[in-house]
């Protein structure tokens, strides 16, 4: 009798296991097919130029709190990951500049790659007229190219671990003692439909 | 007398392949390597003997012999060794041909890669005589002004394309015109995989007066479909490598006439400025087409498959983009030269002497622009 009730026991408690992992996998920040927040796997990630000058952290411009990562002018952050079906890049952009006198431009730039062919996905340049950046600027890309079942002998995207290229570049005149800080506002990769 | 005519063209071309002969380099100066490429060339390449042109770009060919050393294009340093990598990968057949003539060792697919057009010339010299008969005036004109054509003897001096393409294209229609369609078809479909524009030969397997039946109209859409599946096959692969570049047409397709509206804008600006001499290729490659297009255009023979491909290239002509027209002998001639065979093999149903030998000389006047002792 005692026997038994010990297999019943394991046998919930394997099952409770199991449904927490699915919910992990189905509901988590780095699941297979769920929302991927990228800001929570920098540490993951490529950067250049110095690691250190990278920050998470929370931002708040016009009202609104959002995950972020705050990059230095110049620079470059590669996620390597493989992406949900019919995929979506969201994030929000923003930029904040130490002179409010004179405004800075940012280019942010997103591409893709396999390793082997690289494609932009976005070329946008932000303005920054305030120390206090006033706006996130909303930014969605579609994936759908680079991930889920493709009519294909050959192509099949949710096999390649896609390489994620944020850029950051100055544009114009930049000056060394007046630098701006361009804003990722949680990036995340987000499965639709 | 035939035998005469034929071996002495034969001879004399390869006289003049000849020429480009080295003893550590083979037949490699034919590739034109240009200097300005070194750096890039494919490692298999960097170790092999082949000669190189100083302070130039070479030509188109030294790109898809690389290829060839990797013809399955799956090594990133090939990508790194082309101008464009996807639009040439679209043009695999003849990078494939000489690595299977190469017996996949990289020092004969060179070898291979630059002696693959005059192989192809000899056939198609042989085939030609199919329509072009060497026991009259006449046939022994045109024979001889297709197999000297200035985009033939262009594509082997610099191991292009365009002939063995014509040769494929010839085979596919000596086939329909024996009654072989599928063997035509999937000639179509290996002429598609040299290069996209052959795809057009599809319109020689397409007779709009056999399709009477249901049956014949099926057998027609199969043609087809054979005749393009090996190019959707191979795109679908190279997609899986560049992605939506391979779409890139790299301006070699614009507007209607906007790159013979250019090519005569600077033709006009030299004339006005006196320099006539300077451009005679443009009033020489106008006075061609018009000639070529003019004559398919006015005396239609729709069951005729040469004349269906060559009206398919005519109708091809004007969106040729402007870095097609560039140059002494722009790419257009070479793009053409099926046209050019159309024509020819549509000049033997003249009956007018006078008409006949005026159309010819004026359909073929590319000629002069590169003239076989000017090239070789």
């Amino acid at each position: 009798m005692r026997t038994l009730r010990a297999a019943s026991r394991a046998r919930h408690t394997t099952l409770a296991v199991a449904l927490v992992l699915a919910c992990q996998g189905a509901c988590g920040s780095s699941g297979g097919d769920g929302a991927r927040a990228l800001a929570s796997e920098l540490g993951a990630a490529e950067l250049r130029p110095d690691p250190a000058r990278f920050d998470v952290r929370e931002a708040l411009i016009d009202g609104q709190l959002r995950p972020a990562i705050a990059v230095p002018p110049l620079s470059r952050i590669t996620w390597s990951l493989r992406l949900p079906a019919r995929a979506v890049l969201q994030a929000w952009l923003a930029v904040e500049t130490d002179c409010p006198a004179r405004t800075a431009r940012i280019g942010f730039r997103v591409g893709i790659s396999d390793g082997r062919v690289y494609e932009d996905l976005l070329v946008k340049s932000v303005t920054a007229v305030e120390p206090r950046a006033l706006r996130w600027d909303p930014v969605a890309i579609d994936l759908a190219g680079y991930s889920g079942f493709k009519w294909s002998l050959f192509y099949h995207p949710s096999r390649i671990t896609w390489r994620i290229t944020f850029n950051t570049a100055p544009l114009g005149d930049v000056s060394a003692d007046c630098p701006s800080h361009p804003i990722w506002g949680a990036p995340a990769v987000t499965p639709t439909g | 007398m035939t035998r005469v005519i034929h071996l002495s063209a034969v001879a004399l071309l390869l006289a003049g392949v000849l020429r480009f002969y080295d003893s550590p380099n083979g037949f490699t100066a034919l590739i034109s390597f240009g200097e300005r490429h070194s750096a890039s060339v494919v490692p298999a390449l960097r170790d092999l003997p082949h000669g190189v042109s100083r302070r130039s770009e070479g030509y188109d060919g030294q790109f898809y012999v690389q290829m060839a050393l990797d013809p399955l294009l799956r090594d990133p340093a090939t990508d790194r060794s082309q101008d464009d990598p996807a639009l040439r990968a679209r043009r695999i057949l003849f990078s494939w041909t000489a690595y299977i003539l190469g017996l996949g060792r990289p020092a004969w697919i060179l070898q291979a890669f630059a002696l693959q057009n005059v192989l192809s010339w000899l056939v198609l010299g042989v085939l030609l005589r199919r329509w072009f008969r060497l026991e009259t005036p006449r046939g022994i004109a045109l024979w001889l002004v297709t197999v000297f054509s200035a985009g033939l003897l262009w594509s082997i001096r610099r191991a292009l394309l365009d002939g063995p393409s014509l040769l494929i294209l010839a085979l596919a229609v000596a086939s329909i015109e024996k009654g072989r369609q599928w063997t035509a078809a999937i000639l179509c479909g290996l002429a598609g995989l040299a290069r996209e524009t052959n795809t057009l030969a599809v319109f020689a397997l397409l007779d709009p007066w056999t399709w009477t039946t249901w049956r014949s109209r099926a057998r027609a859409a199969g043609l087809v479909a054979v005749a393009l599946v090996p190019l959707a096959i191979w795109f679908d692969y190279i997609h899986s490598i560049y992605r939506s570049r391979i779409f890139t047409s790299g301006e070699t397709l614009a507007f209607p006439f906007a790159g013979f509206l250019w090519r005569a804008d600077v033709a006009g600006e030299q004339i006005l400025a006196g320099a006539v001499r300077r451009d005679l290729p443009t009033i020489v490659i106008v006075l061609a087409f018009v000639t070529e297009v003019g004559w398919l255009a006015a005396r239609p023979r729709w069951r005729d498959p040469w004349w269906r491909i060559g009206i398919a290239f005519a109708a091809l002509l004007p969106f040729l983009g402007q870095p097609l027209w560039t140059g002494a002998l722009p790419t257009v001639v070479r793009v053409e030269l099926p046209m050019l065979v159309a024509f020819n093999v549509g000049l033997l149903h003249v009956k007018r002497t006078d008409l006949f030998w005026t159309l010819l000389a004026c359909g073929n006047a590319t000629l002069l622009l590169e003239p076989l002792l000017r090239i070789f």
